[in-house]
């Protein structure tokens, strides 16, 4: 079958102009459903009040405490044991065994987030409540700790990445002059791809702001703010999942889009510092 | 083997990925002598200075047998085995590549990279040493008002003698140079060469070219390496 030579390439651009088209719609939907909160000044109310249904207050101040403390603790869990794998993965450890930890790796970036869920279910839960924090088990600390799980995969292949590129010229003459694989990382390999950590630090803890399903089952969903890490609580992501709203012109369900809003700016903001990251931090010096 | 043999290989045979490169390399070659190897592009001769500062086991696939002797301390060391570690092996073979390949970071920090590594030096000590090396290259008057500039801004000459510089702070025993000259213009050529010649009162050179007027103008002996086997040519 003969194919027209400029098929191909009007089909990707449609398909990629869909794509920001797509993007484009949900962010002006957003807006739109949005917008009353925004002109009236209640959006901002909402972000600073609780979430109080019986006395009619819908704030998600705790959801957002909620949704920044899960995802900084899991990015300080997260961190150390990414950019060590990662370590060991780049450069410290030897050819095959480089292979198989990346194999692992991107195995564990394939399993689906539920299965996280449903084995801390079971196995950190029970510990957690009747080894370290008591209660229910389900907290920030439980949720944060399967979050920094899931986060690790994305992050340790950014740092790989930014490890590997560096130029081979650069390796070859630290390991001519005698340099030892941990030197090499550290004094070469380390200052040439830190954008590449930083970039893959902001991706993670993207991901983990963005994340329902690990906080929804084990956070608790608690609609106080929390105060310690053993402490249940809420995300905005888990709200929206959580709260039935019928009433479309209720402040309930206005809160949602606040919710929808919030995290909407974030990763505009994830998206934006990734860009200056990837574009200015690592273009090529002179 | 002879009082003055620097190097010694016996039965020498390199494999890439089960694939022969190099085989039945015997070799006994005199200290302070410069050493040349010639022979068409895809030979192995970058292989072949590989074998004698063991680079080729940082990309692995690579496999490498029979005896590499070098003398260190008026005696012969089996390079592959465990009298003498990989790292130090390295600081006392140096080697300059074709390409030039300063560091991502300052003059300067190039230069005292192999203190950098090895540690515990004071930085008086070291700026010391690094004016030392940056006169013996002839580099110094060029590049003192910019010790603290990046290395990669530096003309290609510049930067491979920067790389030689840096190879020579070890105080290496020998020196392997794979084709220095290549990627410079007449001039840059010129002063390498010159440099080479220098080396020899200290250091037993083996240098990979393919021009053979530089071959001839500059080796005690040179080789030929076709078919993976080494042909003594004069």
């Amino acid at each position: 079958m003969k194919i027209h030579s400029g098929l191909p390439v009007h089909l990707f651009r449609l398909a990629a102009l869909g794509c920001g088209f797509l993007t484009i719609a949900v962010f002006m939907m957003m807006l739109y459903l949005g917008w009353p909160l925004l002109t009236s000044g209640q959006f901002f109310v909402l972000l600073s009040q609780n979430w109080l249904p019986e006395q009619n207050i819908y704030g998600i101040y705790p959801m957002l405490t909620g949704s920044i403390a899960i995802a900084i603790l899991s990015l300080c869990l997260s961190l150390p044991i990414s950019l060590g794998t990662a370590f060991v993965a780049a450069t410290l450890a030897p050819p095959k065994f480089r292979k198989l930890v990346m194999i692992m790796v991107r195995f564990m970036a394939g399993i689906p987030t539920v299965i996280y869920g449903f084995v801390a279910v079971f196995l950190l839960v029970p510990f957690m409540r009747e080894q370290l924090a008591g209660g229910s088990g389900l907290n920030i600390l439980t949720a944060s700790l399967v979050l920094a799980l899931l986060i690790a995969p994305t992050m340790i292949v950014f740092f790989v990445n930014g490890l590997g590129n560096v130029d081979k010229s650069y390796c070859l003459a630290v390991d001519a002059m005698g340099g030892r694989p941990i030197q090499k990382l550290l004094y070469l390999q380390l200052p040439q791809a830190w954008p590449t950590i930083i970039a893959g630090i902001i991706m993670g803890f993207g991901r983990a702001m963005g994340d329902t399903l690990i906080s929804l089952m084990l956070a608790g969903n608690s609609i106080a703010v929390p105060h310690s890490v053993v402490d249940s609580g809420r995300t905005l992501t888990a709200h929206i999942a959580l709260v039935i709203a019928a009433d479309f012109a209720s402040m309930e369900f206005k809160s949602i889009f606040a919710c929808g809003l919030v995290l909407y700016g974030f990763s505009v903001i994830v998206v934006i510092l990734l860009r200056y990251v990837t574009t200015v931090l690592l273009r090529p010096q002179s | 083997m002879q009082d003055n043999t620097k190097i010694f290989t016996e039965g020498v045979r390199f494999s890439y990925q089960n694939k022969v490169v190099l085989e039945d390399i015997n070799l006994s070659l005199p200290e302070n002598n410069i050493i040349a190897v010639t022979g068409p592009s895809g030979t192995g001769k970058s292989t072949f200075l590989s074998i004698f500062n063991r680079l080729w086991e940082e990309n692995g696939g690579g496999d490498c047998e029979g005896q590499v002797m070098v003398r260190f301390n008026e005696k012969m060391v089996n390079i592959y085995g465990t009298e003498i570690p990989v790292a130090q092996l390295r600081r006392l073979i140096g080697m300059v590549f074709q390409a030039p390949n300063p560091l991502p970071m300052t003059v300067f920090k190039n230069i005292a990279f192999p203190f950098i590594l090895q540690g515990g030096m004071k930085k008086e000590e070291m700026a010391e040493k690094v004016e030392i090396m940056l006169r013996r290259v002839h580099l110094f008057d060029e590049v003192k008002d910019r010790l603290t500039s990046d290395a990669r801004n530096l003309s290609g000459g510049q930067q491979q003698r920067l790389c030689i510089a840096r190879t020579l702070i070890s105080d290496p025993e020998i020196i392997l140079l794979d084709e220095p000259t290549s990627s410079l213009d007449g001039k840059a050529c010129e002063k390498i060469e010159e440099l080479i010649r220098e080396l020899r009162e200290n250091c037993t050179l083996l240098l990979v070219s393919h021009y053979q007027d530089q071959v001839q103008r500059l080796a005690d002996q040179v080789y030929e390496l076709e078919n993976r086997r080494l042909r003594r040519v004069s």
